[in-house]
């Protein structure tokens, strides 16, 4: 049981600015499950990356059974057994089920350089039916499946090719729970089958539930390997955030008050992937949205907007209001910031002038013409406040930094008077100098009264940044605690941890 | 959801519908239409739009796309055409213009897929780049040929078909094997459906799609002969003229496959279809100047009916 099947040594990568993997030293075992977790931008993906090949690693060895690999390409890998099934389905939806299970290894007809087509869907079903336990038709397209019945399409067309190690991104994130019963039960086969599992989760009933050994990521390292029957979830947490990080929380460092002027009150809210959330806000206050990828996070506040489609209750200073459509909330003063800048948020062919006034272009329009005085002084402005490097207002806005993007894309919302700013993780991808600024133009803003709802995975800008932090999880409130209260673990054990109720 | 559903179901019998009602309201008004030399000469006509179509559309469903055929198909018949009037002899006339398909539409293929320049600007501009070529070669004179072997294609019969009509069937049948019965041709699909997919299953995605570009370039070789035998020489710009047709084809294939995909038989069917409309309603009497117009707003219905097959609409009332 202890020969090692994979082993990976010094594995390093690097990325612009980032150094994604330093050194990681990986191996398993034939045969075990082996469970990898690490907060985000630990450095998980870029080794799955690296080992089916989508990623060639700076340095470092890959040994798959003893044999050494020093050119790695998807091909490679696959050929060497190694599958991967992801979140993201990689399959052609206007395929048959049988099709795409056998895809690049069809079977052959008489003739051999046709297909035969019966012969592949029988060899399907029975790959379903056999190793899987499911009867699916195989002649059905792709697009008329269920999710799940997607994920146990993939998990076949993996089987197809015998192979040696298969990796679970996040599988059970779609699933209902009888549905990941069910697919425990497939995994547990495939050890038994002495095929070795990589499975990556952020959920640790399941990882207690279903792995034998657990790699913690931190940073881009590996930081220990541990046998689940000897750990428990919080000397994993404190493995995950490397012990108390000394940040100051905002309220400390300011000995600010929040105002107890309510805002919004928000009830039962309702949408997809959101669970009947409830939660208010003060006026001046930021509050910060946390919780592993995927928890609802961004639906709640897209449902919000009027961007998804919602149930619930929401009173805007007492009042209920109705949000239908994004301008509904822009008409009550609430602004939001998407986290794609790129692509949801400016348009990238307009000048910073022209960007800056994109949802208020009416106030400068009188007559149907857009006044280009006005709209460059209001620009003049925006660069002035809020610090915006650019050569002038009329720069194209693709031209700017990461960062300065962003400030033009906050610098929209500023032109009105705001009452709710809604950032969905505004710092993702700049530098650290501008990250300060945005700071501290977060903290002007929401001083002057505006209040702020920031989603963001990192623990530092949550404790820098808000006065009370909302944790989501799968959907629903775990928890909404005072930062000057927390710390990283109290937060990742809401977030992720097993116990801790629902707030209703 | 359940409404869309029920169109996607529906719009293949819908565009057939549609276009089956044009045909037999011809075959009404226009006496002819359905005698077997007319339709013969339907399908000669057919041939120059369907073998490209075929071409292009498996260029489509491995997820690119080319414009630039029309030109060189022009390039390699005034090419072939000065090849004759110089008496070089035929098997190498036909060994260079095989060449200079395949050259151009591999170059296409290095352009998009190594240098991953848009496929439209890419082919855009080497069909602009051919058709000065084309004319550059022939200073925009008709070039006739009486040369047996053209004659041959052009008048003869086997089993009483015209012999351009079992060229379209034989490059039918090939073409269909190809892309419908080896695991070449699924793959292909593939590489089209989800790239990323084919290339985590394994495939050789360039080396696929480079494939299907030199697909076009025997098509495009195929027809070129068809033209030069057909029109007893080199006219210019011939293909050209038919660019649209080509690519109307593909897409009524797409709008009428089960799957709503791109498929073989469908462009065949669709070319069928624009050279019955066109033959049909000249024959009763609609003016030329018409047609296109006609033409034009059958390509609306069928981008319509695509649209709500692949749910565009839907999502975005969603």
């Amino acid at each position: 049981m202890n020969e090692s099947l994979l082993n990976m040594k010094g594995i390093t990568k690097r990325f612009p600015g980032i150094l994604a993997l330093d050194s990681v030293d990986f191996d398993v075992p034939k045969g075990e499950i082996r469970a990898i977790v690490g907060k985000n931008g630990a450095g998980k993906s870029t080794l799955i990356k690296i080992l089916t090949g989508i990623y060639t690693p700076d340095s470092g060895s890959v040994e798959i059974e003893g044999k050494h690999f020093s050119h790695i390409t998807p091909d490679v890998m696959y050929s060497e057994g190694i599958q991967a099934i992801y979140q993201e389905n990689d399959l052609v939806s206007y395929f048959t089920v049988g099709e795409s299970i056998m895809l690049n290894n069809e079977s052959r007809g008489t003739v051999r350089a046709f297909i035969d087509r019966r012969d592949m869907n029988e060899k399907a079903h029975q790959l379903l039916l056999g190793k899987i336990g499911i009867d699916i038709d195989p002649r059905k397209l792709i697009r008329d499946l269920s999710v799940s019945e997607k994920q146990l399409v993939q998990i076949a067309k993996a089987l197809v090719r015998e192979p040696k190690i298969m990796i679970f991104d996040e599988p059970t994130a779609p699933l209902s729970a009888k549905e990941i019963d069910k697919l425990f039960e497939i995994i547990r086969g495939l050890r038994s089958h002495g095929i070795t599992i990589i499975y990556i989760s952020h959920r640790f009933e399941e990882i207690f539930e279903i792995a034998d050994s657990i790699t913690i990521m931190r940073d881009g390292k590996k930081i220990v390997d541990l046998n689940l029957k000897e750990t428990n979830e919080d000397e994993i947490i404190s493995h995950m955030t490397g012990g108390n990080m000394q940040v100051a929380s905002r309220s400390e460092g300011e000995k600010r008050r929040v105002s107890d002027e309510i805002t919004l009150e928000v009830e039962n809210l309702e949408s997809e992937r959101v669970n009947k959330i409830s939660f208010s806000l003060y006026k001046g206050e930021v509050l910060g949205l946390f919780g592993a990828e995927g928890a609802g996070q961004v639906e709640l506040v897209r449902a919000f907007y009027g961007l998804l489609p919602k149930r619930g209750k929401i009173k805007l200073n007492g009042k209920e209001t109705h949000i239908r459509k994004p301008t509904d909330a822009i008409r009550k003063g609430i602004g939001y910031v998407p986290r794609d800048r790129k692509e949801e948020s400016l348009v990238r062919t307009f000048t910073l002038a022209e960007n800056v006034t994109l949802s208020h272009l009416n106030a400068f329009s009188p007559g149907g013409f857009v006044n280009k005085k006005s709209e460059l002084e209001m620009a003049d402005q925006m660069i002035k406040d809020l610090a915006i490097s650019t050569r002038s207002a009329k720069t194209v806005v693709s031209f700017l930094s990461g960062g300065n993007q962003q400030k033009v894309a906050i610098a929209r919302w500023l032109a009105f008077p705001l009452k709710i700013l809604i950032l969905d993780y505004p710092t993702m991808g700049v530098d650290v100098q501008a990250k300060l600024e945005i700071y501290r133009l977060l903290k002007k803003i929401s001083s002057e009264g505006t209040s702020i709802i920031i989603i963001t995975p990192e623990y530092e800008e949550i404790k820098m940044l808000c006065d009370r932090v909302m944790i989501l999880k799968d959907g629903q409130h775990r928890a909404t605690l005072d930062v000057k209260d927390i710390d990283e673990d109290i937060l990742l054990k809401h977030a992720i941890g097993s116990s801790g109720s629902v707030v209703s | 959801m359940e409404n869309a559903l029920r169109i996607t179901k529906f719009k293949s019998y819908i565009t057939l519908g549609i276009f089956s009602s044009v045909i037999i309201y011809l075959i009404i008004v226009s006496p002819g239409f359905l005698r077997f030399d007319n339709l013969m000469n339907v399908i000669v006509s057919a041939t120059f739009v369907a073998i490209p179509a075929m071409g292009l559309g498996t260029i489509m469903l491995s997820g690119s796309f080319d414009l630039s055929f029309v030109g060189i198909i022009g390039v390699v018949s005034v090419t072939s055409i000065r090849m004759v009037h110089a008496e070089i002899p035929i098997p190498v006339v036909l060994i260079t213009a095989l060449a200079i398909a395949l050259g151009f539409e591999l170059a296409n293929a290095f352009l998009i897929i190594k240098l991953k320049i848009h496929p439209w600007l890419t082919t855009i501009s080497t069909m602009l780049a051919a058709l000065g070529l084309e004319k550059a070669i022939s200073k925009a004179y008709f070039l006739t040929t009486s040369h047996s072997f053209f004659q041959t294609i052009r008048f003869e019969s086997f089993l009483g078909v015209p012999l351009p009509v079992w060229i379209l069937g034989l490059s039918f049948l090939l073409m269909y094997l190809l892309v419908h019965k080896t695991a070449f041709g699924m793959h292909l699909y593939a590489v089209g459906g989800n790239e990323v997919a084919a290339r985590k299953a394994g495939l050789k995605v360039e080396r696929l799609r480079f494939s299907s570009f030199a697909a076009m370039g025997v098509c495009i070789w195929i027809v070129s002969l068809v033209y030069l035998s057909q029109l007893s020489g080199y006219t210019p710009e011939a293909a050209y003229t038919n660019l649209n047709e080509v690519i109307l084809s593909v897409f009524f294939g797409m709008s009428i496959s089960r799957k709503n995909v791109i498929t073989i038989p469908g462009a065949v069917v669709g070319a069928l279809f624009v050279a019955l409309l066109a033959n049909g309603l000249a024959l009763s009497g609609v003016s030329s100047y018409w047609i296109k117009l006609i033409e034009g707003c059958l390509v609306i219905v069928v981008v319509i009916t695509n649209a709500m097959g692949s749910g565009e609409i839907v999502q975005l009332e969603k």
